[in-house]
């Protein structure tokens, strides 16, 4: 016999109720800076990396290292890198409520919130501009094989970057409305924060017909998502699409790029979600369930990166035409533990080590998986563009400098610092979505076996 | 559980009538696919007799209708495949009424596609020298070549289909055996390996289908893999690209399932399956349609595209023929693979629709059949330093239709052998799935067996 | 292994001694070989001669015109014509275009059959017997000098009376190519071996060669520095063929030179 006490209840009042109105009290929003603990720290942190980048770029960057293809080329792929791996996590989100995947309320918000992201992208926009330009020059300018060859307008980069976030943050910005309406509930009235959220949460009461509405407009966006994404990661992987040989493109780069954003944005779902649920001190947040069906979509994933990177190998080996296999070989050869450890990061960890269901369903197993992956798309990058200036400019140019180096921490401060800044004025962890786990699982006895129920709505597309 | 066994009654009456009778319908399809196979046969052996000469290729382009319809076929036997193996594995308790028809659809056109290799030689006599046997000679064939590793890998996905389909039928050739008699009877006893329906026996069963089931989806992947690389190998611009692969698996997914929208609905008419094979088979199938398609013409855009961007006249000689003198090829594709679905798929009255879906199947076939004309004639057609053209004959025409004649001869022999609903698959959904009431909802559950893994 | 080589070998066995085959022991074998060719687009004035040359000597078929005009033309060595400009003005240049021996063939691993294959004297070698006829080697020669059968050849009497004994006839559904005259080649280096000597330079060449009146088609051994045809590949003029595809041909074309207006 089922119990269905709880099942049919509005998930908004359940965030009233006793049962879970403790566990969500840690969520609450903090009233003031307190100027001690970890996090603070690590806001602290991340802001002085942010600035020091900042600084090191536009005022010794940009003027003293024009003619360095190393300093661009190491700065421009980290941004790529962080923005592949951010529209990633929004792009795993809206897979995964498409796909109707019954363990994906806890990590919807935590993965959307990586589209807030977008916003540092405004900051470093110009920088990106003027990276991006810089390598085609020196690229172009004293390479025979024609790799660099095309400086076209950075508008269609921008358009779809721009496209992807933009849906990103409606996706976001209404999934979150539920829960700024409880926000608006539980603040004192008439004060300045309560204004706020009375004005962002739109007069929503949690009543059936809102609910519906709140689906069609998550399942639009869902579309949306997706399809920016994909063209997002496309037109980023055409605009680098690089020549592998003169007047031969690997027409495989963009999808190979599009599906390692989506195995990066996994693997840092899987960290953040891991993050925040210690941050948040609720350690029930991400259980073992979440991390064994995050494995399994990683193996699949990782599977189809090698098989993709694969071809683009074969392609060239047997084609046997010399500036393609130089560049294949060159990639290989030049760096062989940097592309043994792209293969191992990208392939082998993420799909035999989560072949094992200890590792899969485990907090520690699962990150450092993530971990090795988050390496091996970085190395990616670096591995695929950095045998294009080989002949022209020695290795020891292009090897990261303290400066690069440097570029990358604050590029990774920027991620940090938008959860960090976020937590602040709404919850990272969805507060609906875990009322809505919580009131509709209930264990029940069928036959001899005990088995989780829970009870879903119908899909997005039967709405 | 008298009310199970009237009920299984009945579905064996039902899906097994098919088997047990047949009607005039059944002899004149037989007939008449028959005929268009006879007449395929003929043109083959015209051109046994006349040489290659009778296609219509001019050089710089060897490949002409006969690996067309190659690549074509080998598409439309992944569809079984991807309805069985990869349906199993998600647990979508749906797929039980169409996995039968659809792996003898797998089985039926990989034996057509098997042919096409044959057909397309120039001495087609000594095809057997590409296996690798002994011989005093000390001749092996080459591996280093990606027709090798086409024969291979089709003869690896015949034997695992052919392996996967006949495993599943040895419990309904059990239920055939106990209904026959005469030759038939020695036939299905033949077949049905003894089988009494023990638990034992069932559990052997459903390992074996497990084994299979994830292991033939490497197969399928690898073989499509496979066939795109014969192009992906070669030096031809246009050829010569590295998203061949994953275009040609996600082609020959597309036209699978368009392929299990036409067999579905044609074989519910046929056998006045209304009960088994339910508007909601076909939205399912639809949706999968849809989205295959989708990824499909990503990955279409993107290989088009790539030569586009190069600006070099060597590569973009075969867009310009494309859509110069091929563009009747392209309106095509664009058509009836990309306007047609995305105007009816998303509409579920449509989608629910037996007759509907099958214009879809079929404008999804019509679409990947030119789809293949254009990965094979205009890359070829235009070379570095000579161009030719390709004007299909009427052997080009006939060796096509013959194809069709053939599988549907096939088809139709083995629908008289073998009921085209999986009657053990269908019961056993029978069971497992039950409406449990639930508040005021009534909520479908299944009971699974344990996932694999 | 070389036909002097093999009978040393024989003959060691058979425990005769060396040289009562007749063999010098300092001849060079076949393997130490290489076989190219320059064409020189100076002097080559188009005239077709080549072309009628290698019919004759190896028994390729005469199609038709109907073959012709389907694009079934059948030919191992073809003058190519290009038009540069516009009338009055109006240049000509030819370039015969025959198999180039690729020394990194783009047609050898795509056989199924190990039909063609590249021997030790840098030849692209057919093999008839062996061609199962899919034709992916014909697709993948990026300069299409590779011809198919695609009917029967046949000979209308008495036209069949002046076929080579030294070249096989082949069949339809085989593919087939210029060989650099290989029979020539196998006949001089048979003869040498009986007369106990090493090729001499220029001692043969192949039918295009020898037919052609500027002597625009200079042929040899690439390895052996006395034969003519290593002087002309130094010539400054000297281009290959799509060098970008990295097929390491063997065949080295002249530029032609312009006059000076």
């Amino acid at each position: 016999m089922l119990d269905t006490e709880h099942f049919f209840d509005n998930p908004s009042d359940i965030v009233e109720s006793d049962e879970v109105a403790s566990s969500l009290r840690t969520i609450m929003i903090r009233p003031g800076v307190r100027r001690r603990g970890l996090l603070f720290f690590t806001t602290l942190l991340c802001s002085v990396l942010v600035i020091a980048a900042g600084v090191v770029v536009w005022f010794w960057g940009y003027p003293a290292q024009r003619n360095n293809p190393g300093f661009w080329h190491f700065s421009l792929i980290s941004m790529l890198f962080w923005l592949s791996v951010t529209q990633g996590m929004v792009a795993v989100s809206a897979i995964l409520r498409l796909a109707h995947a019954s363990w994906r309320y806890m990590l919807n918000r935590v993965a959307d919130v990586a589209s807030l992201f977008g916003f540092w992208v405004f900051a470093i926009l110009p920088f990106l501009v003027v990276a991006r330009g810089r390598i085609y020059v020196l690229g172009a300018s004293a390479h025979s094989n024609n790799v660099w060859r095309t400086a076209g307008s950075m508008l269609f980069d921008s358009l779809a970057i721009g496209t992807a976030y933009l849906a990103g943050w409606m996706l976001l910005y209404l999934t979150s409305i539920p829960d700024f309406g409880a926000l608006r509930d539980k603040l004192p009235a008439d004060s300045k924060k309560q204004h706020f959220y009375r004005r962002i949460a739109l007069s929503w009461q949690g009543a059936a017909k809102q609910w519906r509405t709140l689906r069609l407009a998550e399942g639009v966006m869902v579309f949306g998502v997706i399809v920016s994404f994909v063209a997002s990661q496309t037109v980023q992987g055409w605009d680098f699409q690089l020549a592998s040989a003169r007047d031969w493109d690997s027409s495989i780069f963009a999808p190979l790029y599009t599906v390692g954003s989506l195995l990066g944005g996994l693997a840092l779902t899987a960290l953040v979600a891991t993050a925040t649920s210690h941050a948040a001190k609720l350690p029930n947040l991400v259980t073992s369930l979440h991390y064994d069906n995050l494995g399994r979509f990683m193996i699949g994933l990782g599977l189809v990166w090698f098989y993709f990177r694969w071809c683009d190998y074969l392609t060239a080996w047997y084609g046997n035409i010399p500036e393609e296999w130089a560049l294949q070989n060159n990639r290989v050869t030049a760096f062989p533990i940097l592309a043994a450890v792209m293969v191992i990061g990208c392939f082998v960890v993420p799909v035999f080590g989560n072949m094992f269901r200890a590792i899969r369903t485990s907090p520690v197993g699962l990150c450092t998986i993530s971990v090795c992956v988050l390496i091996g798309l970085a190395v990616q990058r670096f591995l695929d563009t950095v045998p294009t200036f080989a002949p022209n400019y020695p290795l020891s140019a292009l090897i990261p400098s303290a400066a690069t180096i440097l570029v990358f921490a604050g590029l990774s401060g920027m991620f940090v610092l938008t959860y960090l800044v976020a937590a602040r004025y709404f919850p990272v962890v969805s507060w609906w979505g875990l009322s809505k786990r919580l009131s509709r699982m209930h264990e029940s006895t069928l036959g001899n076996g005990s088995v989780d129920v829970m009870l879903e709505d119908p899909p997005i597309w039967e709405t | 559980m008298g009310d199970m066994t009237q009920k299984s009654e009945d579905i064996n009456k039902d899906l097994t009538r098919g088997v047990l009778q047949t009607t005039r319908s059944w002899w004149m399809c037989f007939l008449f696919f028959g005929t268009v196979l006879a007449w395929g046969t003929g043109c083959f052996v015209w051109q046994l007799v006349h040489g290659i000469d009778v296609y219509g290729m001019e050089r710089p382009n060897y490949w002409g209708a006969p690996i067309i319809n190659f690549v074509y076929w080998a598409g439309v036997a992944l569809s079984g495949t991807m309805i069985s193996a990869i349906l199993r594995l998600l647990h979508a308790g749906w797929r039980r009424s169409i996995t039968r028809m659809t792996e003898t659809l797998t089985v039926c056109a990989l034996l057509v596609a098997g042919l096409f290799p044959i057909i397309h030689l120039g001495r087609n006599w000594v095809f057997f020298w590409l296996v690798p046997y002994p011989n005093e000679r000390g001749l092996w064939p080459n591996y280093k070549s990606p027709l090798l590793w086409d024969a291979t890998a089709i003869s690896v996905y015949l034997v695992s289909s052919v392996l996967f389909w006949y495993s599943g039928l040895i419990p309904d050739f059990a239920v055939l055996r106990d209904r026959t008699t005469g030759w038939r009877h020695e036939l299905y006893s033949m077949l049905a390996l003894k089988w009494k329906g023990s638990d034992r026996e069932w559990k052997r069963l459903r390992g074996v289908s497990a084994i299979l089931t994830v292991m033939i989806i490497p197969v399928f992947v690898s073989l499509h893999t496979i066939v795109g690389w014969d192009f992906g190998m070669s030096i031809v611009p246009g050829w010569h690209e590295s998203i061949f692969a994953p275009y040609f698996v996600c082609g020959a997914l597309y036209s699978g399932a368009g392929a299990v929208l036409v067999i579905m609905c044609l074989v519910r008419r046929a056998y006045h399956l209304e009960k088994y094979i339910l508007p909601k088979h076909f939205d399912n199938v639809a949706k999968i349609v849809m989205t295959i398609g989708l990824l499909w013409f990503y990955f279409f855009a993107g290989d088009a595209w790539s030569d586009w961007f190069t600006e070099d006249p060597t590569h973009i000689n075969w867009l310009v023929y494309l859509f110069g003198g091929y563009k009747w090829a392209l309106i095509t594709l664009a058509f009836f693979g990309m306007l047609v679905p995305l105007v009816t798929l998303p509409f579920k009255r449509l989608r629910t629709s037996p007759w509907a879906m099958l214009a879809v199947g079929v404008s999804v076939n019509i679409a990947m059949f030119t789809e293949r004309i254009i990965v094979v004639v205009p890359e070829a057609s235009r070379s570095w330093l000579a161009w030719g053209d390709y004007t299909p004959t009427w052997v080009d025409v006939s060796i096509t239709i013959g194809a069709f004649g053939l599988f549907g001869f096939l088809y139709t022999l083995l629908s008289k052998f073998i009921p085209l609903v999986s009657l053990w698959e269908f019961k056993e959904g029978e069971v497992v799935d039950a409406v449990v009431t639930v508040g005021n909802a009534q909520v479908p559950v299944t009971v699974r067996e344990e996932a694999i893994g | 292994m070389a036909l002097k080589a093999r009978t040393q070998e024989y003959l060691k066995q058979a425990g005769k001694p060396a040289d009562q085959s007749g063999v010098a022991a300092s001849v060079r074998t076949s393997s130490d070989r290489k076989w190219g060719m320059v064409i020189d687009l100076d002097r080559c004035t188009g005239c077709h001669a080549c072309e009628a040359a290698c019919s004759a000597e190896n028994n390729i078929p005469v199609v038709g015109a109907e073959q012709c005009h389907k694009g079934h033309a059948h030919q191992w060595i073809r003058v190519e014509r290009y038009w540069e400009g516009n009338y009055p003005n109006v240049k000509a240049r030819f370039m015969p275009i025959l198999c180039q021996q690729c020394g990194n063939a783009p047609c050898e691993p795509v056989c199924p059959v190990y039909a063609t294959y590249h021997n030790p004297e840098g030849l692209n070698v057919m093999v008839y017997n062996r061609c199962v006829g899919t034709r992916y080697c014909g697709n993948n020669c990026p300069y299409e000098v590779r011809m198919f059968n695609w009917t029967e050849p046949a000979w209308e009497t008495p036209l069949d009376q002046q076929l080579n004994p030294d070249v096989t006839v082949r069949g339809k559904g085989v593919m087939e190519k210029c060989t650099f005259c290989v029979q020539r080649i196998r006949r001089a280096e048979e003869q040498a071996d009986a007369d106990g000597r090493d090729l001499e330079p220029d001692e043969f060449t192949t039918a295009c060669a020898q037919a052609c009146p500027p002597k625009a088609i200079v042929f040899g051994d690439v390895n052996d520095k006395r034969w003519s045809v290593n002087k002309k590949r130094e010539d400054p003029r000297r281009f290959t063929l799509l060098e970008e595809l990295g097929t390491e041909p063997s065949v080295v074309y002249l530029k032609a030179l312009d006059d000076e207006a």
